[in-house]
């Protein structure tokens, strides 16, 4: 059974300056499978963040309704964890103490937080950064933070927003891996966004295109190729064939909003 | 580490330079003794003052008091009365402006030109109202500071709705009290200490620029006074007094404000 029903989703925006309404997502239908690594992808302003933030209870959509584990989504859940693109890290508080941060919240008892928090930095290759704050940290550092915060709390549902958008390649590259590492080992269902459509494919067993505002669904490729893709991999007939595909398909969006 | 070094070794050097010529334009003959005494003279009598804790002045001596305890206290009582109500009433201020927006609006203007006003030009008002004595100078230096810690500490939590924070902390499943303590309350903290900061100095101004015109006690009197009577070293013994302890209080809210960030959430 699917874990996410996302059924005839729609979202408007209406500015209270006055302007017109904006339409950010058109009935959207998508439905996701429990341990499914799925990605989002669409030219920037397609209403992908918002699908996220709807599917994670920040806020409302305008009609059509968004069912996870069997029950309509009212607000935010405690088995879905977010990661943002934005740097999220609490700058007042250390590594430890940000991963800390839900667990606090919850009222998990302190020995408890310690053991869990220490175990997920363990985890994101954070080991020896406990006592630093953000500011100490690289910017793919603080991002591991973030996602630490929110494995800690064991999330069955994560919803990533363009999560390494602001870092370098390099470092998508490597964040890249160990993410495929981590969903492996606690075989959470993953939401991935990006604007990055290799990203897209290397990462996910499934790939969702979206159009330009109002935002649908263009377009679904599945790839079924073997974890970790390598460059190799990513260069095979298949992948390159995928790769063009979705390639031809974003350009028309992106084309169509460049002559609009 | 090397730019703080130099921008160390230059701020005392600026303060040299100004002792020198502090110390040299009085003794060249440059400036009359009745509007600067050389540096040395002020120093010395700063000094005297502290230690003697009376300031030898034939007019203090004549007319008021002139134990350095009574002014210092008159000073800081009316500081410290007038810039705690200002912190309380106005970090609550500036929540409520953060929380009601249409108020915000309402006032936006009346905040925006606050400071251009000659709020002391209401003086004789205050008298009118308070009578002589502590209440009027104290609602004066609450007066003058509440604005600035209500505007920032609103500004402060209209930053912190604009990053991400508040997304994080209700992902994470916080209530509205976890809200307030564990995201709103470090994250506009930075805004926060700045308006505090800026609330005692504008606290200091108005208590010390009220005790030249309504009072006969605090270092503002005596710096009053010892113009009128052209005392003029006890005069800037006064005026250094005030801004060495305008420097420990912000020297201390620094601080204070360090531990606070540095503290666990």
């Amino acid at each position: 059974m699917a874990i996410i029903e996302i059924r005839g989703l729609r979202k408007v925006y209406r500015p209270d300056t006055g302007a017109p309404p904006v339409e950010a997502l058109r009935d959207v239908s998508l439905s996701v499978e429990a341990g499914e690594f799925l990605a989002i992808v669409g030219p920037s302003g397609c209403g992908k963040s918002t699908l996220l933030e709807i599917v994670g209870g920040l806020q409302a959509p305008t009609s059509g309704d968004v069912v996870v584990a069997g029950e309509p989504v009212r607000g935010p859940r405690a088995d879905v964890g977010i990661v943002f693109q934005e740097d999220s890290t609490f700058p007042w508080l250390t590594t430890l103490d940000n991963v800390k941060f839900g667990l606090r919240a919850r009222g998990v008892p302190a020995a408890e937080q310690e053991e869990r928090a220490r175990q997920v930095i363990q985890l994101v290759g954070l080991r020896g950064f406990e006592r630093h704050y953000p500011r100490e940290l690289s910017g793919g550092m603080r991002q591991r933070v973030a996602i630490a915060r929110t494995l800690v709390l064991r999330p069955k549902i994560l919803l990533m927003d363009e999560p390494f958008g602001a870092l370098d390649a390099q470092t998508r590259l490597l964040l890249g891996n160990e993410l495929l590492r981590i969903w492996q080992e606690i075989g959470a269902t993953i939401l991935f966004v990006t604007h990055d459509l290799i990203e897209a494919l290397r990462l996910a067993d499934r790939v969702v295109l979206m159009t330009r505002r109002p935002g649908r669904i263009k377009r679904t490729v599945e790839t079924a190729a073997p974890r970790p893709r390598d460059e190799r991999l990513m260069a095979s007939t298949e992948m390159a064939r995928l790769a063009n595909l979705l390639w031809e398909e974003l350009r028309e969006e992106v084309g169509e909003e460049g002559q609009g | 580490m090397t730019l703080r070094r130099k921008a160390l070794t230059l701020r005392w050097l600026t303060l040299l330079v100004l002792f020198g010529l502090v110390e040299a334009l009085p003794r060249a003959g440059l400036v009359r003794p009745a509007t600067l005494e050389p540096a040395s003279v002020i120093l010395g009598r700063l000094m005297e003052i502290i230690v003697t804790g009376s300031i030898p002045s034939p007019y203090f001596a004549r007319t008021g008091s002139p134990t350095l305890a009574s002014h210092v206290s008159a000073t800081l009582g009316s500081i410290l009365l007038s810039y705690a109500g200002a912190v309380v009433v106005g970090t609550a201020g500036g929540v409520l402006l953060w929380r009601v927006p249409l108020l915000a609006r309402i006032l936006q203007p009346y905040l925006v030109v606050y400071y251009a006003l000659p709020l002391f030009a209401l003086y004789p008002l205050f008298i009118l109202l308070f009578g002589v004595g502590f209440l009027p100078i104290v609602l004066l230096g609450f007066c003058f500071a509440i604005v600035v810690v209500m505007v920032n500490t609103a500004l402060g939590l209209r930053r912190v709705d604009e990053e991400v924070y508040p997304k994080v902390g209700r992902s994470l499943g916080l209530g509205p009290a976890q809200m307030y303590l564990s995201i709103y309350l470090p994250a506009a903290a930075p805004y926060v200490f700045s308006g505090w900061k800026l609330g005692f100095v504008y606290s200091t101004i108005s208590v010390v620029a009220s005790e030249f015109l309504i009072s006969v006690r605090g270092l503002g009197h005596v710096i009053d006074r010892s113009y009128r009577n052209f005392e003029t070293a006890n005069m800037y013994a006064a005026i250094l007094l005030v801004i060495a302890g305008v420097l420990v209080a912000n020297a201390m809210l620094t601080r204070l404000e360090r531990r606070l960030y540095r503290r666990r959430g």
